[in-house]
């Protein structure tokens, strides 16, 4: 699994290709956890490259929202395709991980 | 039509799970499966051998995870087999209802479950003779 990270104003957008399972969860915990502590809490997470989820990189993403609502922020999903949207309407916690069809719309979301 | 059965097994590993559930896939595809809830499938499978993987054999030494597909139109079966500590995933609770403004209700586990009882009509777990066996009935969807 990849990330990539890019600065869009003040909104970071880290941009996920590959699989985020059980493997790659602690990764893209590290990644993603390092922008927070650098204080980029406002936070996106561009999922279209994203091919497959599990429930532990649901956790991540849970984990990750929580450390950017405790530095006042925020972390929003966009571009999540039908599996990986699925799997996040299964989990239950679309009402908690906000989500957006676009890129564009989840910075502009922060504006 | 009779019931067909594939028995697939490797170590229980995270990287073998994760051909685990490619092999998987491919019996699905071969089985006419949409893709749609092959995809889920996987996702089930990934689930329940992860934990496995995890949890089986803490402090014993390394044993196997075993996939057994089996089809009967118009239901699946998917059961993982391990021989390690038993654990009953299927007696778990459902999870609470999150809050989404309070992040301490928010779990930090067992989100694998709500998956897998999602995608089956029955999940069934026994321990006998030495094995642990999670099965879940799946009907088919139409192509």
């Amino acid at each position: 699994m990849e990330i990539e990270v890019q600065q869009e104003g003040d909104v970071a957008v880290a941009a996920f290709r590959g699989s985020l399972d059980r493997l790659t969860a602690n990764e893209a915990l590290q990644a993603l956890t390092q922008q927070v502590l650098a204080g980029h809490a406002k936070l996106v997470a561009d999922l279209s490259g994203l091919d497959y989820i599990s429930s532990s990189g649901l956790r991540t993403l849970l984990s990750v929202m929580k450390d950017c609502r405790a530095k006042g922020g925020d972390f929003r999903l966009a571009g999540a395709s039908p599996d990986v949207g699925k799997v996040l309407e299964l989990s239950g916690f679309t009402g908690i991980l906000k989500t957006f069809p676009t890129r564009d719309a989840a910075v502009q979301s922060f504006a | 039509m009779p019931r067909e059965s594939i028995l697939l097994e490797t170590q229980a590993t995270l990287p073998l799970v994760r051909v685990l559930a490619g092999a998987l896939r491919g019996v699905l595809d071969e089985w006419g499966v949409p893709e749609s809830q092959r995809s889920l499938l996987e996702l089930a499978l990934v689930e329940a051998a992860t934990n496995v993987a995890r949890h089986a054999y803490v402090e014993r030494e390394l044993g196997n995870v075993a996939l057994i597909l089996g089809r009967e139109a118009p239901y699946l079966y998917l059961a993982v087999r391990d021989s390690g500590h038993p654990f009953d995933p299927s007696a778990l609770p459902d999870l609470e209802e999150p809050d989404p403004e309070d992040p301490s209700t928010w779990p930090e586990g067992g989100m694998g479950i709500p998956i897998m009882r999602s995608v089956s009509e029955k999940l069934e777990y026994t321990s006998e003779n030495g094995f642990n066996t999670l099965t879940l009935t799946v009907r088919m969807e139409e192509t």
